[in-house]
């Protein structure tokens, strides 16, 4: 029990979208009403009763006052800048830190263009950018982790 | 256990001192004010006991060299034990940094006892401190916890008997008068309260303003073994030793190393019981270079500890609306299945 439409090839129009690598929302399961009327809520409601009960078991916190005079004893950011803080403390030098913060979404941006040598999607036909992606994940984890240990221990491998 | 406790702390005229407090607050007096008049008294029979100046002199020596660590030591010198970067004042004296283990329930409901277990982890049986004369001793541990504002000592007629039980009769004060939310405990032997139990009562935000259902955290400092430095600001002999001037050794009596300058100079230095020097007669040495091993084996740790005042009305609305939306994605669902059949029929 699966309402499918299949692509209909002789349409000269999605064959030239489909040669560009679009129209590809021209075929399949019609997205109305079966996802975005029945199941796009479902996904909404659960999300909301996950961070319902999240904020209810594990209400945010309110810290201390501002003190300028005061540096805590432990500082971090938010998690998401675990990984390129730790460069940033562990870099000697702090422009090659800054250049370090920079490049994180500079790589992302060319990414693409380096890609473009290759047109396959799945990544197991692109075993060089894959296992990039592979250290560079775990790379991110490592350094995240290190973020969270004193510096002496902070798994210095830049 | 109290008998052991007492055995091993009769040798120190302060540890009694300690223990007296500790007992005037188990036995149900919460002034400090009172306990220090009383260790005022108890003080001045001392010094008459032993009669004159000198005999007080030796007293106060006898004081400070005791092998424990002192949380009076922080209520008599800090108003307030936490300083505005979060460090906990027991560091100030207790240099090495070394790991405590914290765990108390992830929320409490209001107006309910609940247990904070602080583990100071050491090989208490292995590890020996020196002690004033520079002979070794097993390490004494003590402990300084900030509770968040309105939470309290458990009363003792509230207690649980398994939690009374747990806390093998270790007696938790009061810091001072205007913090009653802070307590400490020890000094008492390392050995036995590794792990140390304390009771806390949670508030109630119906019954006061101040408190709401919110996150609240446990700052929780821990010690084991002697200090460092002692109030007065002299250092005590569980310290390793360094070079005061550069130069040679040119002689090594007992505790006192005489070192020779590049200008002649002999500067002797005295050093204290319980390091074992590493320098020999002869040797050259750089000012601040150690010339005695490091004798301390304990430290000082603390730690944040995040819990939740729970209110139980937002559970149970929580849950209400959990199960809705269970309903209603279930709802949700079994509509798309029945319009699927409406489809399929229609020939999609």
């Amino acid at each position: 029990m699966v309402v499918v439409k299949l692509p209909y090839l002789k349409s000269t129009m999605l064959c030239s979208k489909l040669s560009k690598g679009m129209g590809h929302n021209y075929y399949g399961e019609p997205a109305w009403p079966n996802d975005i009327l029945y199941i796009f809520p479902v996904c909404i409601f659960g999300i909301t009763a996950i961070l319902f009960g999240l904020a209810v078991s594990e209400p945010y916190s309110v810290g201390e006052p501002a003190n300028p005079f005061a540096t805590p004893l432990e500082i971090l950011p938010e998690w998401y800048f675990f990984a390129t803080f730790n460069l940033l403390r562990i870099l000697p030098d702090k422009f090659i830190g800054v250049l370090s913060m920079i490049f994180f979404p500079a790589i992302l941006l060319v990414l693409p263009f380096i890609e473009n040598l290759n047109r396959y999607q799945n990544p197991f036909r692109r075993p060089i950018m894959m296992t990039i992606f592979m250290f560079v994940c775990i790379y991110s984890i490592w350094l995240s982790v290190g973020s969270l240990e004193p510096i002496t221990e902070a798994l210095p491998l830049v | 256990d109290g008998a052991s406790v007492a055995a091993t702390q009769r040798a120190f005229v302060r540890d009694e001192l300690v223990a007296c407090r500790a007992q005037l607050s188990e036995a149900g007096v919460p002034s400090v004010e009172e306990t220090d008049k009383h260790i005022e008294e108890l003080i001045k029979a001392a010094k008459q006991a032993a009669a004159g100046t000198a005999a007080a002199v030796v007293f106060m020596g006898g004081m400070a060299d005791s092998a424990t660590a002192y949380p009076i030591f922080a209520q008599q010198n800090y108003k307030k034990p936490r300083e505005a970067n979060g460090k906990i004042a027991c560091a100030n004296c207790h240099l090495q940094g070394k790991g405590i283990d914290v765990r108390i329930p992830h929320e409490v409901l209001p107006d309910t006892i609940f247990k904070a277990s602080i583990e100071i982890p050491a090989k208490y049986e292995k590890r020996e401190q020196p002690i004033a004369d520079g002979s070794k001793a097993k390490m004494n541990v003590g402990a300084v916890a900030i509770m968040p504002e309105g939470f309290k000592l458990a009363p003792k007629d509230r207690l649980p008997k398994q939690l009374k039980k747990e806390m093998k009769g270790l007696a938790w004060a009061p810091y001072s008068k205007e913090l009653p939310n802070v307590v400490v405990a020890g000094p008492v032997p390392g050995n036995l309260y590794e792990k140390m139990t304390l009771p806390i009562l949670a508030p109630d935000p119906a019954q006061n303003e101040d408190i709401h259902f919110d996150k609240q955290v446990l700052y929780v400092g821990g010690n084991r073994g002697r200090g460092q430095v002692y109030p007065e600001g002299n250092q005590s002999n569980n310290n390793q030793f360094f070079a005061s001037a550069a130069g040679t050794i040119t002689a090594i009596d007992g505790l006192k190393v005489s070192i020779q300058g590049a200008d002649g100079n002999t500067v002797a230095q005295e050093l204290l019981p319980g390091a074992t020097i590493v320098v020999k007669v002869g040797d050259t040495v750089k000012k601040d270079e150690p010339i005695t091993t490091n004798p301390n084996v304990g430290g000082f740790g603390q730690g944040e500890y995040e819990f939740v005042l729970q209110d139980m009305n937002r559970v149970y609305a929580y849950c209400a609306v959990s199960v809705s939306i269970f309903f209603a994605q279930l709802a949700f669902v079994l509509k798309k299945k029945q319009f699927e059949k409406v489809q399929l029929a229609e020939g999609f």
